[in-house]
């Protein structure tokens, strides 16, 4: 009895101790699976992802991109934000959008860094500006903070009735200057105090709604540095403290109605080479409505009454 | 050693429960980012940080002027840029306090006669015959030299003349629905006919980037010295005006406030907006006077100080054409040139010597 008790004893006291080193080494053990397992769920354990932001923003591109933005705050292996600009611009209501969609990735502790290729211009402008810094060659065009409002002439004619006087053009030509200085200041406060001490410009001077190359960019600090998409993905990945990495491009934003766009741009074009970019096509254009704009765009409209602030 | 079997087996056991739980910790705490967005409310995005100044309406024009007879012809036959309704506050005044106004030209019917009667060879010199003051507004047509000439005597007699103009570069912050081009080739003709009075309108537009009606386009301007349009006047608000220049004896009336620039140079000053000489005032703005505008600020003083200087003047009567006006001998060997010469001339109204 008493050897079999004594035998019993030993092998509890064996017992526990095994699981006890079992715990241990598991334990020891522990990073290692996790670190598989993050892994496995996904590409790879970090990356940077390059989430384009081309062609005129429209509310289309901007959910677009927007959505880019939430799968990366979404994704625990994308460590990092690099904006690839290439847009004269767009609306303002889409052009806030993405200010927003970036602002929260960068709220979210995501290091955003964006990269000009080409013009990063106008509501462009105003949606990389959450990022930590902006990277400009020499040649892209960088700047464009101003606002136009496009808006039909008002009132009555013909047979056409209305329920109010402002119910054609939405108010006086006083009201309509107003909305569009409240855009402007909103566009500048925005700029001023995203960029903060780095721009060298005043509010008036940044009101000019100039638009600026990279090299001039970077001195008034419009822009931060030059370099090229892979220095930002440098400088994103050093934000995030990633030693390797990999480098994960998202899909670029389709513009709706593509077909349309190639032959408004191919009917656009004139003899000095300029190109017509179609920024939004109204749902009612094919009844000849025309609706009140507001725009963040390097370029002026073709057509309609505009008006421009900044 | 019977037991060996089951201590691996309990080690490996305890160890692989470790592991997974290890390995699961991290597919379990990935909950969806964005499932609880943080509200955003950047400071840009408030209203109590972007909403603009009410820049506020009120007012009305007044004339506080004698109760004569006076009739105050506008032009409308040089392409005058501007629709009757855009003077209208101005015109409303002038009629309440029982003034006359008539239109010259552009058709209707207060469009002035085209002929008026025999020893007349220009309609507008036989309107202005009857007029105590006489407005042009934006002309697109020149003034032959005979009208020139017509509206200088005019002025010498006593006849209060206003003349009013916009840059004639095209305006970046408002274009029409057809564009800009009809306008932007239409060259000022005012300058030929203020010139001889000692003023000039410059073709730039003014703006000023750090006060401003809520464009930079909308400048305020101040009243400089004491002359006839000043009185009452604190600040005024022009839509879209231009710099004044002043010579020989014209003098500054109101002035854009200071930062304002010119758009043709990108100086920035204080330019003359509106100036005034003897009998003549020239002004580089015609908004001011729009049923839309005139309320900001003191617009409602200025329209309503121009409409008593137009009402205030007293012209003596037109002395009757002699071939040798008193005064003015003529030169020798320089005859008078026939009528329907080379020169064109007016044949009620002699030659005036060209102001400064």
């Amino acid at each position: 009895m008493s050897a079999d008790n004594r035998a019993g004893g030993t092998a509890t006291w064996v017992y526990v101790a095994v699981a006890v080193a079992a715990v241990l080494i598991g334990l020891f053990l522990a990073p290692q699976a996790m670190r598989l397992t993050q892994g496995a769920g996904q590409d790879t354990p970090d990356s940077v992802a390059v989430v384009p932001v081309e062609g005129p923003i429209t509310s289309s591109t901007a959910d677009q991109i927007s959505a880019n933005l939430r799968e990366v705050r979404r994704n625990d292996s994308i460590k990092a934000v690099v904006l690839d600009v290439n847009s004269p611009g767009g609306t303002v209501p889409a052009s806030e959008a993405l200010y927003l969609a970036v602002n929260r990735t960068t709220a979210a502790g995501i290091p955003v860094v964006a990269s000009v290729n080409g013009q990063g211009a106008s509501g462009a402008y105003w949606a990389m500006t959450p990022a930590s810094r902006i990277y400009v060659t020499p040649g892209s065009i960088v700047g464009s903070v101003g606002v136009i409002g496009t808006q039909p002439a008002g009132g009555a004619a013909g047979s056409r009735i209305i329920t109010g006087p402002d119910k054609g053009a939405g108010g006086t030509q006083a009201e309509f200057r107003d909305r569009v200085e409240l855009l402007r200041r909103q566009f500048v406060t925005t700029v001023m105090n995203e960029r903060g001490d780095r721009l060298e410009l005043s509010r008036e001077e940044l009101s000019y709604a100039k638009v600026y190359a990279g090299a001039v960019a970077e001195r008034n600090g419009v822009a931060d540095e030059i370099g090229g998409i892979d220095a930002a993905i440098q400088r994103a990945a050093e934000n995030a403290d990633l030693e390797n990495y990999a480098v994960t491009r998202m899909d670029a934003p389709e513009q709706p109605g593509l077909g349309l766009i190639l032959g408004s741009q191919e009917a656009g074009r004139n003899d000095s080479g300029t190109r017509t970019v179609v920024v939004e096509q109204s749902p009612f254009d094919y009844e000849g409505v025309e609706t009140p704009r507001y725009l963040a765009l390097y370029g002026m409209p073709e057509q309609g009454e505009v008006r421009t602030d900044g | 050693m019977a037991n060996l079997p089951r201590l691996v087996g309990v080690f490996a056991l305890v160890l692989a429960l470790v592991l997974v739980v290890a390995a699961a910790i991290p597919l379990l705490a990935s909950p969806g980012g964005d499932a609880n967005p943080r509200p955003q409310n950047p400071a840009s995005f408030q209203p109590a940080n972007i909403v603009p100044q009410d820049l506020g309406q009120n007012g009305s024009v007044s004339i506080d002027a004698g109760s004569d007879e006076k009739v105050v012809l506008i032009d409308r036959a040089h392409d005058n840029d501007f629709e009757r309704e855009e003077i209208e506050p101005m015109v409303d005044a002038l009629v309440a306090q029982g003034y006359e106004v008539r239109f010259h030209g552009g058709g209707g019917p207060g469009g002035a006669p085209r002929s008026a009667g025999p020893g007349s060879s220009s309609p507008l010199n036989s309107s202005l015959r009857d007029a105590d003051a006489f407005v042009v507004i934006s002309p697109d047509r020149p003034f032959t030299d005979a009208a020139q000439r017509g509206i200088a005597d005019f002025a010498e007699r006593g006849g209060r003349v206003a003349l009013l103009g916009e840059p004639t570069s095209p305006s970046p912050a408002i274009t029409s629905i057809f564009g800009p081009a009809p306008r932007s080739t239409a060259t000022s003709q005012m300058t030929p006919l203020s010139s001889r009075f000692g003023m000039s309108l410059s073709t730039g537009y003014l703006y000023n980037m750090y006060e401003n009606g809520n464009n930079f386009q909308n400048v305020y301007a101040t009243a400089s010295g004491d002359g006839p349009l000043t009185a009452g006047v604190d600040r005024v608000l022009f839509d879209r005006a231009t710099e004044v220049a002043v010579g020989g004896d014209a003098s500054v009336a109101v002035s854009a406030t200071d930062r304002t620039a010119l758009s043709t140079t990108r100086q920035q000053g204080r330019y003359p907006v509106a100036a005034v000489n003897d009998n003549v005032v020239l002004i580089g703005d015609t908004s001011f006077l729009t049923p839309a505008n005139y309320q900001y600020a003191d617009n409602e003083v200025l329209i309503g100080n121009l409409a008593e200087f137009l009402v205030s003047g007293e012209k003596e009567p037109k002395p009757k054409p002699t071939t040798e006006r008193p005064g003015v001998p003529p030169r020798p060997g320089q005859p008078r040139p026939p009528s329907g010469g080379a020169l064109p001339t007016n044949g009620s109204t002699p030659p005036t010597p060209v102001a400064p």
